[in-house]
């Protein structure tokens, strides 16, 4: 402890030191960073969509329809994607396909995050009836094929957007659970929270302000590696038409009314199956490079 | 003995191993360039040699380079050279290393638990020894080998033995086998790194006594890694003292614990506790807390859904104890004796099956939770492992006055009163903004002891408190503790496996065994007059306890 630095400077350089020492793990892992500039790009056009879109993504121009890309024989400028069987402007589509992406993964992971961390530290400390009530329950949602119990729960529901995302939430939850649940127990063995039981606190302070933020860093990989599922899940539940439903230009739903194209004009299909595989897998490879920096057991020797 | 060793070794014998201007460098970002620097020893055949120091001083570093086992291309070897039989290994290939490694140098290690392999057999990983250095020999004669080496080392069956997975043994037997693999090939050098740091006190004799008495029969040469001066005492010929990589002082084992020249050493040895007890008056103040029958188990004997029968286990049978004001009661035992949980069900850690805890009146056991409140202010705990206790996502000022928060002390009250404290444990207000990774060892024991002070507790229970620490920290923080003891007027339950810590801090002694207290009485009387079989076995387990600490207090 130097004796000229404030306790703000210190607290701020001991902040840089720990996100520099972060940007030092998550710069190792050269996918990681090619996922990122590309979720970045991605997110920028999402936010932008309004500004950059050259056409209303569902005005139909009767005069061109299936109209291929730019690069392709027959395509032309005004369109750079094409367009599809009703003249619908293909990059418009695509440009707020992501918005819609964004939007999906965004709001699974936050119901995910919030009832699966609920649940979990709920189990971890009741250990028990309670526990073995919830842990089995998230046994029997993990048992069904994730797909088909989303296909069900969108068939209870009605199929709509944000029931595909209500679906693909409960399916996920399990995961999340069950991380809560084995980090909480691995913390609450430890003596600092032995510490505080024996100061009296209760158990809404131990579960949220000592046990949970030491529980963060696998579940924040899991959010990551999931919000990516969701959008396929999404994408999949769309394409069998129990997801967005048309005319919003999500990307699986997009698929869904190109497929019977797909022999004519199969760049129609290619164009929104390529952006769900990049997008999916760039924030797979972010997933990745946050566990390599998160993670300790995995950090590169040091002193 | 150890100097006529000494001489024989000096004058007849040639270094079965030099090690010359040895330096092993560390990885650009670790807190020194190198973890050994400069060091140059002999070891020759038919002596103990040991390597002390405190944790960080390169001990271990110095011993794994000669074993070709650094973490390489983080840590190697930078300069110097390592001469076994007239090779110099720092420079011979990996396949020459394989086959010195094991079969003429040996080596242990502290966990035997993690060197074992768990999800084998003892006898498949002591053929694992012979295959891997390709001797000809038929399955018959290694079988036969195994058992040879299992008696060796004083296994009883060593067929059943042979036949088990390393978690059916205990720790002793463990280490013995790790030390019958480690001879397997009759080495002529070995290399014991802190073997006898996990064990109990009773069991940690054997396995010294183990080790020597096979080294006089093989006439190896044992480098015995430790920080602790009593097993040097215990078993050494020769000492080296290292800090910081380098050595700073070598010479016979007489010479340096008792005759110690460096400022380092001499500093190290008068922080070694002194097993002989005071005779102190006994304490007759008011009692702040009375244990009567106090009976704890874990686990129940009842049927579970599959009908298998639980194993009970007592933890506490029937431990009636009472600590006065300003009184240091040492709960001493090994572990599994229960001591811990003694302590963690005073505090209400743990619930009890029955008995009385009486705090100042109040029966704790009978309260409920809301009614324990007010109470847990009054007794506080400090914790061992100083890197567990504290929460690493939180700042040292919301860990001290996160106590006083719940019992609605205002912010900025605790906050004041926490600077206080870290000024009475000899840290400075600044550690208040700081993370608990920022510290070393000591300072966040001392942390954890500004945030039980931070209560104001009338009983404060540290368990295994300084069992964590290096000899010279663990000096400091047992005088911090006496220091505050004395200014507070606490009542201290100071519970502990180490009988020379015991010797120095406590005024009354209780010693368990199997959850009993089997022995209770004024420390002195205890050390000095023990009644229990036990506590004699206990006593004479200490390992060193022929040296004579020497006060080297006038300097």
């Amino acid at each position: 402890m130097s004796v000229e630095s404030t306790p703000n400077q210190a607290q701020q350089s001991a902040l840089m030191a720990v996100l520099a020492s972060f940007w030092f793990e998550f710069r190792q892992n050269k996918g990681a960073l090619y996922g990122l500039v590309f979720i970045g790009i991605l997110a920028f056009v999402a936010i932008f969509a309004d500004l950059i879109t050259p056409y209303d993504p569902i005005e139909q121009y009767r005069d061109v329809l299936k109209m291929p890309p730019v690069w392709a024989e027959g395509g032309s400028w005004t369109h750079i994607f094409g367009t599809d069987a009703l003249g619908r402007d293909q990059l418009s589509r695509m440009i707020y396909g992501s918005r819609y992406s964004f939007y999906i993964g965004s709001i699974v992971i936050f119901f995910c995050l919030t009832i699966g961390i609920v649940l979990g530290l709920i189990a971890a400390f009741n250990r028990g009836f309670i526990e073995n009530l919830i842990m089995r329950l998230m046994d029997i949602i993990l048992a069904f094929p994730s797909l088909l119990m989303a296909l069900a729960l969108v068939a209870i529901l009605g199929p709509s957007l944000e029931n595909a995302m209500i679906a693909i939430a409960v399916v996920f939850i399990p995961h999340f659970v069950r991380l809560t649940r084995a980090q909480a127990l691995s913390e609450l063995g430890k003596d600092y929270v032995s510490s505080s039981k024996s100061m009296g606190a209760s158990t809404w302070r131990l579960m949220f302000i000592n046990v949970l933020p030491n529980c963060m860093a696998p579940l924040i990989v899991q959010a990551t590696m999931s919000f990516s599922s969701a959008i396929l899940d999404a994408a999949a539940l769309g394409f069998l038409g129990m997801g967005a439903q048309p005319p919003s230009p999500e990307w699986g739903t997009m698929l869904a009314d190109s497929r019977q194209y797909i022999l004519s004009d199969p760049w129609m299909m290619g164009i929104p199956g390529l952006a769900i595989l990049f997008t999916v897998l760039s924030i797979n490879l972010i997933g990745d490079g946050l566990r390599d920096a998160l993670d300790p057991k995995m950090k590169t020797a040091k002193s | 003995m150890s100097e006529i060793n000494e001489n024989l070794a000096n004058s007849n014998k040639q270094a079965i191993l030099s090690i010359k201007n040895l330096s092993v460098s560390l990885p650009a970002r670790a807190d020194r360039p190198f973890a050994v620097e400069d060091v140059s020893f002999e070891l020759f055949p038919g002596e103990i040699l040991c390597i002390v120091g405190e944790s960080g001083s390169g001990k271990s570093m110095s011993s794994n380079a000669v074993m070709g086992l650094l973490p390489k291309p983080h840590v190697k070897v930078a300069a110097g050279e390592i001469i076994f039989e007239g090779r110099d290994l720092v420079s011979i290939s990996d396949a020459d290393m394989q086959s010195i490694r094991g079969s003429k140098i040996g080596m242990i290690f502290q966990e035997p638990m993690t060197a074992l392999n768990p999800v084998m057999k003892v006898t498949k990983q002591l053929e694992e020894v012979f295959q891997s250095h390709h001797l000809k020999l038929s399955k018959k004669e290694v079988k036969s080998k195994i058992i040879e080496m299992l008696d060796d080392v004083g296994l009883p069956d060593p067929h059943i033995i042979g036949n088990s997975y390393p978690f059916e043994l205990s720790g002793g037997q463990r280490q013995r086998v790790m030390i019958a693999m480690a001879l397997a090939l009759q080495p002529k050098v070995l290399i014991a790194d802190e073997p006898t740091t996990a064990l109990d006190v009773t069991t940690q004799a054997q396995i010294l006594k183990l080790v020597a008495d096979l080294q006089k029969t093989r006439n190896m040469g044992v480098i015995f890694i430790t920080h602790d001066f009593g097993v040097v005492a215990e078993i050494a010929d020769r000492v080296i003292v290292m800090k910081l990589g380098k050595i700073v002082e070598q010479g016979s084992a007489e010479e340096i614990l008792n005759r110690p020249q460096h400022p380092y050493t001499r500093k190290l040895i008068s922080t070694v506790p002194k097993l002989g007890a005071q005779k102190k008056a006994p304490i007759t103040s008011e009692v702040v807390v009375c244990v009567r029958n106090l009976f704890k188990t874990y686990g129940s004997a009842k049927k579970d859904m599959f009908g298998n029968v639980g194993r009970v286990v007592h933890a506490s049978k029937d431990i009636s104890l009472e600590i006065r004001k300003g009184e240091t009661l040492g709960l001493v035992g090994e572990s599994g004796s229960g001591k811990s949980t003694v302590g963690r069900c005073i505090i209400r850690l743990h619930d009890s099956n029955s008995g009385v805890i009486d705090f100042q009146g109040q029966d704790l056991l009978k309260l409920s939770n809301a009614e324990m409140m007010p109470i847990r202010q009054n007794i506080q705990m400090i914790f061992q492992d100083p890197y567990a206790s504290l929460n690493p996502r939180r700042k040292i000022g919301d860990i001290i006055t996160e106590g006083p928060t719940i019992h609605g002390v205002p912010k900025a009250q605790s906050w004041k009163k926490a600077e206080q404290l870290l000024e009475i444990v000899g840290l400075d207000k600044y550690a208040l903004k700081r993370y608990p990774h920022e510290f070393s060892g000591g300072q966040r024991q001392r942390i954890g002891i500004a945030r039980a002070l931070a209560m104001s507790p009338k009983l404060l229970i540290a368990d295994e408190a300084v069992s964590a620490l290096d000899v010279s920290v663990q000096a400091q923080v047992l005088e911090l503790l006496d220091e505050i003891k004395i200014k507070m007027d606490l009542a201290m339950l100071f519970v502990t496996h180490d009988l020379r810590v015991a010797a120095q801090v406590c005024d009354n002694i209780a010693v368990m065994k199997l959850g009993e207290i089997v022995e209770y009485g004024a420390t002195y009387d205890v050390f000095n007059n023990p009644q229990h079989e036990y506590t004699k076995s206990l006593l004479a387990a200490v390992p060193g306890k022929e040296w004579v600490v020497p006060d080297l207090s006038e300097f």
